[in-house]
Protein backbone atom coordinates (compact mmCIF):
# COMPACT_ATOMS: atom_id res chain seq x y z
CA UNK A 1 0.00 0.00 0.00
CA UNK A 2 2.71 2.42 1.08
CA UNK A 3 4.90 1.35 -1.83
CA UNK A 4 2.07 1.82 -4.31
CA UNK A 5 1.49 5.37 -3.06
CA UNK A 6 5.17 6.27 -3.49
CA UNK A 7 5.14 4.85 -7.01
CA UNK A 8 2.05 6.86 -7.87
CA UNK A 9 3.67 10.00 -6.48
CA UNK A 10 6.80 9.43 -8.55
CA UNK A 11 4.83 9.00 -11.76
CA UNK A 12 2.89 12.21 -11.14
CA UNK A 13 6.14 14.06 -10.42
CA UNK A 14 7.83 12.78 -13.59
CA UNK A 15 4.85 13.66 -15.77
CA UNK A 16 4.60 17.20 -14.41
CA UNK A 17 8.35 17.80 -14.69
CA UNK A 18 8.34 16.48 -18.27
CA UNK A 19 5.40 18.70 -19.27
CA UNK A 20 7.00 21.79 -17.74
CA UNK A 21 10.33 21.01 -19.39
CA UNK A 22 8.72 20.88 -22.84
CA UNK A 23 6.68 23.98 -22.09
CA UNK A 24 9.65 26.10 -20.97
CA UNK A 25 12.32 24.73 -23.26
CA UNK A 26 10.54 24.39 -26.59
CA UNK A 27 10.58 28.10 -27.60
CA UNK A 28 14.23 28.41 -26.60
CA UNK A 29 15.11 25.25 -28.55
CA UNK A 30 13.12 26.51 -31.51
CA UNK A 31 14.82 29.90 -31.49
CA UNK A 32 18.29 28.31 -31.54
CA UNK A 33 17.19 25.77 -34.14
CA UNK A 34 15.75 28.44 -36.45
CA UNK A 35 18.81 30.63 -36.14
CA UNK A 36 20.94 27.84 -37.67
CA UNK A 37 18.47 26.98 -40.45
CA UNK A 38 18.28 28.38 -43.94
CA UNK A 39 15.27 30.56 -44.67
CA UNK A 40 14.25 28.34 -47.62
CA UNK A 41 14.07 25.29 -45.35
CA UNK A 42 11.98 27.19 -42.84
CA UNK A 43 9.23 27.90 -45.32
CA UNK A 44 9.21 24.53 -47.08
CA UNK A 45 10.09 21.39 -45.20
CA UNK A 46 9.83 22.51 -41.62
CA UNK A 47 10.19 19.81 -38.99
CA UNK A 48 10.77 19.74 -35.26
CA UNK A 49 14.28 18.44 -35.76
CA UNK A 50 16.98 20.69 -37.15
CA UNK A 51 17.64 20.21 -40.86
CA UNK A 52 20.86 21.20 -42.57
CA UNK A 53 22.70 23.59 -40.28
CA UNK A 54 23.94 26.88 -41.67
CA UNK A 55 25.36 30.12 -40.35
CA UNK A 56 23.61 32.14 -43.07
CA UNK A 57 21.33 33.86 -40.57
CA UNK A 58 24.23 35.06 -38.45
CA UNK A 59 26.35 36.08 -41.44
CA UNK A 60 23.46 37.98 -43.02
CA UNK A 61 22.79 39.69 -39.72
CA UNK A 62 26.29 41.17 -39.62
CA UNK A 63 26.74 41.79 -43.36
CA UNK A 64 23.35 43.11 -44.39
CA UNK A 65 21.96 44.87 -41.32
CA UNK A 66 22.89 47.42 -38.70
CA UNK A 67 22.79 44.73 -36.03
CA UNK A 68 26.40 45.20 -34.89
CA UNK A 69 25.69 48.89 -34.21
CA UNK A 70 22.58 48.04 -32.20
CA UNK A 71 24.52 45.48 -30.18
CA UNK A 72 27.42 47.77 -29.41
CA UNK A 73 25.10 50.66 -28.54
CA UNK A 74 23.17 48.43 -26.14
CA UNK A 75 26.37 47.28 -24.47
CA UNK A 76 27.53 50.86 -23.99
CA UNK A 77 24.22 52.26 -22.72
CA UNK A 78 23.39 49.33 -20.39
CA UNK A 79 26.95 49.16 -19.10
CA UNK A 80 27.30 52.88 -18.40
CA UNK A 81 23.88 53.11 -16.85
CA UNK A 82 24.63 50.18 -14.51
CA UNK A 83 27.98 51.67 -13.50
CA UNK A 84 26.28 54.95 -12.59
CA UNK A 85 23.31 53.32 -10.85
CA UNK A 86 25.39 51.09 -8.58
CA UNK A 87 27.32 53.66 -6.48
CA UNK A 88 24.25 55.92 -6.23
CA UNK A 89 22.11 53.02 -4.98
CA UNK A 90 24.82 51.62 -2.75
CA UNK A 91 25.36 54.87 -0.83
CA UNK A 92 21.63 55.64 -0.79
CA UNK A 93 20.66 52.21 0.50
CA UNK A 94 23.34 52.34 3.19
CA UNK A 95 22.11 55.71 4.38
CA UNK A 96 18.46 54.62 4.32
CA UNK A 97 19.08 51.48 6.38
CA UNK A 98 22.01 52.33 8.64
CA UNK A 99 21.83 56.03 9.41
CA UNK A 100 19.02 57.89 11.14
CA UNK A 101 17.65 61.08 9.66
CA UNK A 102 14.33 62.78 9.22
CA UNK A 103 12.28 61.89 6.14
CA UNK A 104 13.90 58.54 5.49
CA UNK A 105 10.68 56.57 5.77
CA UNK A 106 9.14 58.83 3.17
CA UNK A 107 12.10 58.27 0.85
CA UNK A 108 11.89 54.51 1.37
CA UNK A 109 8.34 54.49 0.06
CA UNK A 110 9.40 56.74 -2.82
CA UNK A 111 12.00 54.14 -3.79
CA UNK A 112 9.25 51.52 -4.02
CA UNK A 113 6.98 53.85 -5.98
CA UNK A 114 9.61 54.73 -8.56
CA UNK A 115 10.59 51.07 -8.92
CA UNK A 116 7.09 50.10 -10.05
CA UNK A 117 6.20 53.32 -11.87
CA UNK A 118 5.43 52.29 -15.48
CA UNK A 119 7.59 53.63 -18.32
CA UNK A 120 4.49 54.38 -20.32
CA UNK A 121 3.53 57.17 -17.89
CA UNK A 122 6.97 58.81 -18.02
CA UNK A 123 7.88 58.34 -21.67
CA UNK A 124 5.76 61.22 -23.02
CA UNK A 125 6.95 64.00 -20.67
CA UNK A 126 10.51 62.64 -20.94
CA UNK A 127 10.30 62.97 -24.71
CA UNK A 128 9.23 66.61 -24.39
CA UNK A 129 12.01 67.33 -21.86
CA UNK A 130 14.77 65.57 -23.82
CA UNK A 131 13.62 67.35 -26.97
CA UNK A 132 13.86 70.75 -25.30
CA UNK A 133 17.40 70.12 -24.01
CA UNK A 134 18.53 68.50 -27.29
CA UNK A 135 19.19 65.06 -25.81
CA UNK A 136 17.12 63.03 -28.26
CA UNK A 137 19.29 60.68 -30.33
CA UNK A 138 22.04 60.82 -27.73
CA UNK A 139 23.76 58.17 -25.65
CA UNK A 140 23.75 60.45 -22.60
CA UNK A 141 19.99 60.93 -22.83
CA UNK A 142 19.48 57.16 -22.87
CA UNK A 143 21.94 56.42 -20.07
CA UNK A 144 20.22 58.99 -17.84
CA UNK A 145 16.69 57.76 -18.56
CA UNK A 146 17.78 54.15 -17.98
CA UNK A 147 18.64 55.19 -14.41
CA UNK A 148 14.93 55.74 -13.73
CA UNK A 149 14.27 52.03 -13.35
CA UNK A 150 17.64 50.62 -12.35
CA UNK A 151 18.46 53.01 -9.49
CA UNK A 152 15.36 52.36 -7.35
CA UNK A 153 15.60 48.64 -8.07
CA UNK A 154 19.25 48.42 -6.97
CA UNK A 155 18.52 50.58 -3.94
CA UNK A 156 15.64 48.31 -2.98
CA UNK A 157 17.72 45.18 -3.36
CA UNK A 158 20.68 46.60 -1.44
CA UNK A 159 18.41 47.87 1.34
CA UNK A 160 17.36 44.27 1.85
CA UNK A 161 20.96 43.20 1.76
CA UNK A 162 22.15 45.73 4.36
CA UNK A 163 19.45 44.58 6.76
CA UNK A 164 21.18 41.21 6.82
CA UNK A 165 24.66 42.50 7.72
CA UNK A 166 25.53 42.78 11.42
CA UNK A 167 25.89 46.33 12.64
CA UNK A 168 28.87 45.61 14.93
CA UNK A 169 31.24 45.95 11.98
CA UNK A 170 30.54 49.65 11.66
CA UNK A 171 30.64 50.28 15.38
CA UNK A 172 34.20 48.98 15.60
CA UNK A 173 35.13 51.25 12.70
CA UNK A 174 33.52 54.22 14.41
CA UNK A 175 35.65 53.71 17.49
CA UNK A 176 38.70 53.67 15.25
CA UNK A 177 37.66 57.14 14.14
CA UNK A 178 37.31 56.45 10.41
CA UNK A 179 35.41 59.02 8.41
CA UNK A 180 32.20 57.73 6.87
CA UNK A 181 33.32 57.34 3.26
CA UNK A 182 36.53 55.47 4.03
CA UNK A 183 34.61 53.33 6.55
CA UNK A 184 32.12 52.39 3.81
CA UNK A 185 34.82 51.68 1.27
CA UNK A 186 37.03 49.67 3.63
CA UNK A 187 34.50 47.78 5.72
CA UNK A 188 31.01 47.81 4.22
CA UNK A 189 31.84 47.37 0.54
CA UNK A 190 33.87 44.14 0.96
CA UNK A 191 31.20 42.38 3.01
CA UNK A 192 28.37 43.52 0.76
CA UNK A 193 30.11 42.62 -2.49
CA UNK A 194 27.70 39.74 -3.29
CA UNK A 195 24.75 42.13 -2.92
CA UNK A 196 26.41 44.66 -5.20
CA UNK A 197 27.11 41.94 -7.80
CA UNK A 198 23.47 40.81 -7.69
CA UNK A 199 22.25 44.38 -8.05
CA UNK A 200 24.63 44.92 -10.96
CA UNK A 201 23.43 41.79 -12.76
CA UNK A 202 19.80 42.76 -12.43
CA UNK A 203 20.41 46.41 -13.32
CA UNK A 204 22.31 45.44 -16.46
CA UNK A 205 19.70 42.96 -17.63
CA UNK A 206 16.88 45.35 -16.82
CA UNK A 207 18.54 47.98 -19.02
CA UNK A 208 19.39 45.45 -21.73
CA UNK A 209 15.70 44.63 -22.19
CA UNK A 210 14.34 48.20 -22.13
CA UNK A 211 12.34 48.92 -25.25
CA UNK A 212 10.09 51.92 -24.85
CA UNK A 213 12.71 54.59 -24.12
CA UNK A 214 15.08 53.84 -27.03
CA UNK A 215 12.27 53.35 -29.51
CA UNK A 216 10.96 56.83 -28.71
CA UNK A 217 14.15 58.77 -27.97
CA UNK A 218 16.27 57.41 -30.84
CA UNK A 219 15.29 58.06 -34.44
CA UNK A 220 18.70 57.70 -36.13
CA UNK A 221 19.08 54.09 -37.14
CA UNK A 222 22.81 53.82 -36.44
CA UNK A 223 22.22 54.96 -32.84
CA UNK A 224 19.42 52.51 -32.12
CA UNK A 225 19.66 49.83 -29.42
CA UNK A 226 19.17 46.10 -29.68
CA UNK A 227 15.58 45.70 -28.49
CA UNK A 228 13.99 48.09 -31.02
CA UNK A 229 16.69 47.13 -33.54
CA UNK A 230 15.47 43.54 -33.87
CA UNK A 231 12.02 44.79 -34.86
CA UNK A 232 13.70 46.73 -37.67
CA UNK A 233 15.11 43.53 -39.18
CA UNK A 234 11.64 42.98 -40.58
CA UNK A 235 11.44 44.51 -44.06
CA UNK A 236 7.85 45.37 -44.92
CA UNK A 237 5.96 42.09 -44.85
CA UNK A 238 9.17 40.09 -45.12
CA UNK A 239 10.30 38.33 -41.97
CA UNK A 240 13.88 37.02 -42.23
CA UNK A 241 13.19 34.62 -39.35
CA UNK A 242 16.65 33.06 -39.51
CA UNK A 243 18.20 36.49 -38.90
CA UNK A 244 15.62 37.53 -36.30
CA UNK A 245 16.17 34.33 -34.29
CA UNK A 246 19.96 34.65 -34.67
CA UNK A 247 19.63 38.16 -33.26
CA UNK A 248 17.56 36.71 -30.42
CA UNK A 249 20.21 34.12 -29.59
CA UNK A 250 22.93 36.79 -29.60
CA UNK A 251 20.72 39.06 -27.49
CA UNK A 252 20.57 36.31 -24.84
CA UNK A 253 24.31 35.81 -24.92
CA UNK A 254 25.28 38.77 -22.74
CA UNK A 255 22.57 38.26 -20.08
CA UNK A 256 23.46 34.56 -20.21
CA UNK A 257 27.13 35.23 -19.49
CA UNK A 258 26.27 37.76 -16.81
CA UNK A 259 23.90 35.33 -15.09
CA UNK A 260 26.36 32.45 -15.31
CA UNK A 261 29.07 34.51 -13.65
CA UNK A 262 26.76 35.55 -10.84
CA UNK A 263 24.74 32.31 -10.81
CA UNK A 264 24.79 31.66 -7.12
CA UNK A 265 23.52 35.16 -6.36
CA UNK A 266 20.73 35.23 -8.90
CA UNK A 267 18.16 32.98 -7.26
CA UNK A 268 19.00 34.54 -3.91
CA UNK A 269 18.49 37.98 -5.49
CA UNK A 270 15.16 37.00 -7.00
CA UNK A 271 13.71 36.23 -3.61
CA UNK A 272 15.53 39.08 -1.91
CA UNK A 273 14.09 41.53 -4.40
CA UNK A 274 10.63 40.15 -3.86
CA UNK A 275 10.61 39.49 -0.16
CA UNK A 276 12.54 42.29 1.48
CA UNK B 1 23.36 69.24 12.78
CA UNK B 2 24.32 65.87 14.18
CA UNK B 3 27.14 64.15 12.31
CA UNK B 4 25.06 61.05 11.56
CA UNK B 5 22.23 63.16 10.16
CA UNK B 6 24.62 65.16 8.00
CA UNK B 7 26.27 62.00 6.67
CA UNK B 8 22.87 60.46 6.05
CA UNK B 9 21.71 63.31 3.85
CA UNK B 10 25.05 63.51 2.09
CA UNK B 11 25.06 59.83 1.08
CA UNK B 12 21.48 59.83 -0.10
CA UNK B 13 21.81 63.09 -2.06
CA UNK B 14 22.70 61.52 -5.45
CA UNK B 15 19.70 59.20 -5.13
CA UNK B 16 17.42 62.15 -4.39
CA UNK B 17 18.82 64.01 -7.41
CA UNK B 18 18.11 61.07 -9.74
CA UNK B 19 14.62 60.82 -8.31
CA UNK B 20 13.83 64.54 -8.57
CA UNK B 21 15.28 65.08 -12.04
CA UNK B 22 14.28 61.91 -13.85
CA UNK B 23 11.12 60.79 -12.10
CA UNK B 24 9.41 63.56 -10.11
CA UNK B 25 9.96 66.30 -12.66
CA UNK B 26 8.69 64.30 -15.68
CA UNK B 27 5.81 62.93 -13.64
CA UNK B 28 4.61 66.36 -12.53
CA UNK B 29 5.14 67.93 -15.93
CA UNK B 30 3.08 65.02 -17.28
CA UNK B 31 0.30 65.78 -14.83
CA UNK B 32 0.46 69.43 -15.92
CA UNK B 33 0.36 68.40 -19.59
CA UNK B 34 -2.91 66.58 -19.05
CA UNK B 35 -4.56 69.97 -18.41
CA UNK B 36 -3.27 71.55 -21.65
CA UNK B 37 -4.05 70.82 -25.28
CA UNK B 38 -0.39 70.50 -26.22
CA UNK B 39 0.64 69.16 -29.60
CA UNK B 40 4.20 68.24 -30.60
CA UNK B 41 6.12 71.44 -31.42
CA UNK B 42 3.40 73.78 -30.20
CA UNK B 43 2.68 75.19 -26.75
CA UNK B 44 -0.85 74.42 -25.62
CA UNK B 45 -3.65 76.28 -23.92
CA UNK B 46 -5.03 75.48 -20.48
CA UNK B 47 -8.20 73.43 -20.95
CA UNK B 48 -8.98 72.21 -17.43
CA UNK B 49 -10.51 68.75 -17.35
CA UNK B 50 -11.43 68.73 -21.06
CA UNK B 51 -8.84 66.03 -21.90
CA UNK B 52 -10.20 63.79 -19.17
CA UNK B 53 -13.79 64.17 -20.42
CA UNK B 54 -12.72 63.51 -24.01
CA UNK B 55 -10.86 60.35 -23.03
CA UNK B 56 -13.76 59.05 -20.95
CA UNK B 57 -16.07 59.51 -23.95
CA UNK B 58 -13.69 57.65 -26.27
CA UNK B 59 -15.18 54.20 -26.80
CA UNK B 60 -11.74 52.88 -27.80
CA UNK B 61 -10.41 53.88 -24.37
CA UNK B 62 -13.19 51.99 -22.63
CA UNK B 63 -12.73 48.81 -24.68
CA UNK B 64 -8.96 49.07 -24.24
CA UNK B 65 -9.39 49.28 -20.47
CA UNK B 66 -11.63 46.21 -20.53
CA UNK B 67 -9.01 44.36 -22.61
CA UNK B 68 -6.30 45.36 -20.14
CA UNK B 69 -8.27 43.84 -17.28
CA UNK B 70 -9.06 40.63 -19.20
CA UNK B 71 -5.41 40.26 -20.20
CA UNK B 72 -3.99 40.96 -16.74
CA UNK B 73 -6.49 39.00 -14.65
CA UNK B 74 -6.34 35.89 -16.84
CA UNK B 75 -2.55 35.97 -17.04
CA UNK B 76 -2.25 36.33 -13.24
CA UNK B 77 -4.68 33.46 -12.70
CA UNK B 78 -2.74 31.02 -14.88
CA UNK B 79 0.64 32.15 -13.56
CA UNK B 80 -0.63 31.51 -10.04
CA UNK B 81 -1.78 27.97 -10.90
CA UNK B 82 1.40 27.07 -12.81
CA UNK B 83 3.64 28.75 -10.25
CA UNK B 84 2.02 26.87 -7.36
CA UNK B 85 2.23 23.57 -9.22
CA UNK B 86 5.90 23.89 -10.06
CA UNK B 87 6.76 25.13 -6.56
CA UNK B 88 5.05 22.13 -4.96
CA UNK B 89 6.81 19.75 -7.35
CA UNK B 90 10.25 21.29 -6.82
CA UNK B 91 9.70 21.18 -3.07
CA UNK B 92 9.66 17.37 -3.22
CA UNK B 93 12.90 15.46 -2.79
CA UNK B 94 14.29 14.05 -6.01
CA UNK B 95 17.52 13.90 -7.96
CA UNK B 96 18.23 16.84 -10.27
CA UNK B 97 16.00 19.25 -8.38
CA UNK B 98 18.53 22.09 -8.57
CA UNK B 99 18.97 21.47 -12.29
CA UNK B 100 15.24 21.80 -12.98
CA UNK B 101 15.01 24.84 -10.74
CA UNK B 102 17.56 26.54 -13.00
CA UNK B 103 15.86 25.25 -16.15
CA UNK B 104 12.45 26.58 -15.23
CA UNK B 105 13.94 29.99 -14.48
CA UNK B 106 14.98 30.46 -18.13
CA UNK B 107 11.80 32.11 -19.48
CA UNK B 108 12.05 34.69 -16.72
CA UNK B 109 15.70 35.44 -17.54
CA UNK B 110 15.11 35.70 -21.28
CA UNK B 111 14.71 39.36 -22.32
CA UNK B 112 11.02 40.03 -23.03
CA UNK B 113 11.66 41.23 -26.55
CA UNK B 114 13.46 37.99 -27.43
CA UNK B 115 10.66 35.87 -25.99
CA UNK B 116 8.08 37.89 -27.92
CA UNK B 117 9.84 37.44 -31.28
CA UNK B 118 10.28 33.72 -30.69
CA UNK B 119 6.61 33.19 -29.89
CA UNK B 120 5.60 35.34 -32.83
CA UNK B 121 7.55 32.98 -35.07
CA UNK B 122 5.99 29.90 -33.45
CA UNK B 123 2.47 31.33 -33.91
CA UNK B 124 3.25 32.52 -37.46
CA UNK B 125 0.94 31.45 -40.30
CA UNK B 126 3.84 29.38 -41.68
CA UNK B 127 5.17 28.64 -38.21
CA UNK B 128 5.84 25.38 -36.43
CA UNK B 129 2.60 25.30 -34.46
CA UNK B 130 0.52 25.16 -37.64
CA UNK B 131 2.92 22.65 -39.21
CA UNK B 132 2.67 20.31 -36.25
CA UNK B 133 -1.10 20.58 -35.87
CA UNK B 134 -1.55 20.01 -39.59
CA UNK B 135 0.69 16.96 -39.75
CA UNK B 136 -1.15 15.52 -36.75
CA UNK B 137 -4.38 16.09 -38.66
CA UNK B 138 -5.81 18.31 -35.93
CA UNK B 139 -6.41 21.21 -38.31
CA UNK B 140 -7.06 21.29 -42.05
CA UNK B 141 -6.25 24.94 -42.69
CA UNK B 142 -3.41 26.93 -41.16
CA UNK B 143 -4.57 29.42 -38.53
CA UNK B 144 -3.24 32.97 -38.21
CA UNK B 145 -3.07 32.64 -34.43
CA UNK B 146 -2.07 36.23 -33.75
CA UNK B 147 -4.17 37.66 -36.60
CA UNK B 148 -7.45 35.95 -35.78
CA UNK B 149 -9.74 37.90 -33.44
CA UNK B 150 -10.81 34.65 -31.80
CA UNK B 151 -7.32 33.46 -30.82
CA UNK B 152 -5.14 36.60 -30.50
CA UNK B 153 -6.02 37.44 -26.88
CA UNK B 154 -5.50 33.85 -25.75
CA UNK B 155 -2.08 33.87 -27.44
CA UNK B 156 -0.79 37.01 -25.73
CA UNK B 157 -2.03 35.73 -22.37
CA UNK B 158 -0.27 32.42 -23.06
CA UNK B 159 3.05 34.12 -23.80
CA UNK B 160 2.78 36.34 -20.72
CA UNK B 161 2.14 33.24 -18.59
CA UNK B 162 5.12 31.45 -20.16
CA UNK B 163 7.37 34.41 -19.40
CA UNK B 164 6.10 35.11 -15.90
CA UNK B 165 5.33 31.79 -14.20
CA UNK B 166 8.95 31.12 -13.07
CA UNK B 167 8.89 34.24 -10.89
CA UNK B 168 5.78 32.88 -9.17
CA UNK B 169 7.17 29.36 -8.92
CA UNK B 170 10.56 30.24 -7.47
CA UNK B 171 9.23 32.83 -5.05
CA UNK B 172 6.68 30.29 -3.75
CA UNK B 173 9.37 27.62 -3.57
CA UNK B 174 11.54 29.86 -1.37
CA UNK B 175 8.60 30.27 1.00
CA UNK B 176 7.76 26.54 0.96
CA UNK B 177 11.29 25.66 1.98
CA UNK B 178 10.92 27.58 5.22
CA UNK B 179 8.09 25.27 6.37
CA UNK B 180 9.45 22.51 8.61
CA UNK B 181 9.07 18.88 7.48
CA UNK B 182 7.98 17.79 10.94
CA UNK B 183 4.62 19.54 10.61
CA UNK B 184 3.81 17.39 7.58
CA UNK B 185 5.04 14.25 9.32
CA UNK B 186 2.77 14.97 12.25
CA UNK B 187 -0.13 15.55 9.87
CA UNK B 188 0.63 12.25 8.12
CA UNK B 189 0.44 10.39 11.43
CA UNK B 190 -2.88 12.07 12.16
CA UNK B 191 -4.10 10.76 8.80
CA UNK B 192 -4.56 14.10 7.08
CA UNK B 193 -5.00 13.80 3.30
CA UNK B 194 -2.71 15.55 0.81
CA UNK B 195 -5.36 18.15 0.14
CA UNK B 196 -5.97 18.80 3.83
CA UNK B 197 -2.25 19.28 4.37
CA UNK B 198 -2.13 21.70 1.46
CA UNK B 199 -5.17 23.60 2.68
CA UNK B 200 -4.27 23.85 6.36
CA UNK B 201 -0.46 23.81 6.43
CA UNK B 202 0.98 24.88 3.07
CA UNK B 203 -1.44 27.59 2.03
CA UNK B 204 -1.48 29.59 5.29
CA UNK B 205 2.33 29.58 5.30
CA UNK B 206 2.72 30.97 1.80
CA UNK B 207 -0.37 33.19 1.76
CA UNK B 208 1.54 36.42 2.22
CA UNK B 209 4.13 35.68 -0.47
CA UNK B 210 1.33 34.76 -2.89
CA UNK B 211 -0.28 38.11 -2.24
CA UNK B 212 3.04 39.93 -2.68
CA UNK B 213 3.99 38.20 -5.93
CA UNK B 214 0.49 38.64 -7.35
CA UNK B 215 0.54 42.37 -6.63
CA UNK B 216 3.97 42.93 -8.17
CA UNK B 217 3.16 40.85 -11.21
CA UNK B 218 -0.18 42.60 -11.71
CA UNK B 219 1.60 45.95 -11.81
CA UNK B 220 4.10 44.67 -14.38
CA UNK B 221 1.54 42.91 -16.58
CA UNK B 222 -0.93 45.76 -16.60
CA UNK B 223 1.73 48.25 -17.66
CA UNK B 224 3.85 46.15 -20.00
CA UNK B 225 4.10 47.43 -23.53
CA UNK B 226 6.76 45.43 -25.36
CA UNK B 227 5.32 41.90 -25.30
CA UNK B 228 1.96 42.80 -26.81
CA UNK B 229 3.52 45.40 -29.12
CA UNK B 230 5.75 42.80 -30.77
CA UNK B 231 3.15 40.01 -30.85
CA UNK B 232 0.06 41.84 -32.12
CA UNK B 233 0.52 45.59 -31.56
CA UNK B 234 -3.08 45.71 -30.35
CA UNK B 235 -4.56 43.98 -33.39
CA UNK B 236 -6.49 42.34 -34.96
CA UNK B 237 -9.33 44.89 -34.97
CA UNK B 238 -8.28 46.20 -31.52
CA UNK B 239 -8.90 42.78 -29.94
CA UNK B 240 -5.65 42.88 -27.98
CA UNK B 241 -5.39 46.63 -27.64
CA UNK B 242 -4.33 47.26 -24.04
CA UNK B 243 -3.75 50.60 -22.29
CA UNK B 244 0.03 50.93 -22.82
CA UNK B 245 -0.42 50.33 -26.57
CA UNK B 246 -3.33 52.78 -26.71
CA UNK B 247 -1.29 55.45 -24.90
CA UNK B 248 1.78 54.93 -27.07
CA UNK B 249 -0.16 55.16 -30.33
CA UNK B 250 -2.07 58.21 -29.15
CA UNK B 251 1.20 60.00 -28.35
CA UNK B 252 3.53 58.91 -31.12
CA UNK B 253 1.27 57.85 -34.00
CA UNK B 254 -1.70 60.20 -33.65
CA UNK B 255 0.66 62.84 -32.19
CA UNK B 256 -1.71 63.86 -29.40
CA UNK B 257 0.61 63.91 -26.36
CA UNK B 258 -1.86 65.65 -24.06
CA UNK B 259 -4.61 63.13 -24.73
CA UNK B 260 -2.09 60.30 -24.31
CA UNK B 261 -0.72 61.53 -20.99
CA UNK B 262 -4.29 62.01 -19.79
CA UNK B 263 -5.04 58.38 -20.61
CA UNK B 264 -1.84 57.43 -18.76
CA UNK B 265 -3.08 59.35 -15.70
CA UNK B 266 -5.89 56.83 -15.38
CA UNK B 267 -3.19 54.27 -14.54
CA UNK B 268 -2.08 56.24 -11.48
CA UNK B 269 -5.01 55.57 -9.10
CA UNK B 270 -4.91 51.87 -9.96
CA UNK B 271 -1.17 51.85 -9.38
CA UNK B 272 -1.76 53.63 -6.07
CA UNK B 273 -4.12 50.90 -4.86
CA UNK B 274 -1.66 48.19 -5.91
CA UNK B 275 1.31 49.90 -4.27
CA UNK B 276 -0.71 50.33 -1.08
CA UNK B 277 -1.38 46.59 -1.21
CA UNK B 278 2.29 45.95 -1.93
CA UNK B 279 3.45 48.00 1.05
CA UNK B 280 1.12 46.06 3.30
CA UNK B 281 2.30 42.76 1.84
CA UNK B 282 5.91 43.74 2.48
CA UNK B 283 5.10 44.63 6.09
CA UNK B 284 3.59 41.20 6.74
CA UNK B 285 6.66 39.62 5.13
CA UNK B 286 8.86 41.22 7.75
Amino acid sequence: MQLKATKKRNIILIVIIALFTVFTMFPIYWMVCTSFSSIADLYHKQSLLPGKLTLAGYIGLFRETNFRHYYLNSLIVSGLSTLIALPISFLGAFSLIRLKWRGQNFLKSIVLWTYVLPEVILVIPLYVILNSIHLLNSTIGLVLTFLIGSTPFCTWLLMGYFQGIPKELEDSAKIDGCNILSMIMRIILPVSAPGVVTAGIYAFNLSWALYLYPVVFITQESKQLLAPGIVMLQIGDMFPWDQIMAAGVLACLIPGIVYTIGQKYVVQGLTLGAVK
Amino acid sequence: MKKETRNGYLLVLPLICVFLLFTAYPLFSGIAMSFYNKRIGMPGMFVGFDNYLTILKDSAFISTTVNSFIYTLSAEFYKLILGLTIALVLNEDFKGRTFFRGLFLLPWILPTFVAAHTWRWIFDYNGILNQVLKSLGLIQQQIAWLGDPRTAMACIIFVNVWKGFPFFGLSFLAALQTIGRDIYEAADIDGASWFQQFRYITLPNIKSIIFLVLTLSTIWTFNDYVLVHILTDGGPVQMTNILPIYIFKMAFVSLLPSAAITAAMFLVPLLGVLIFALTRALKTQE
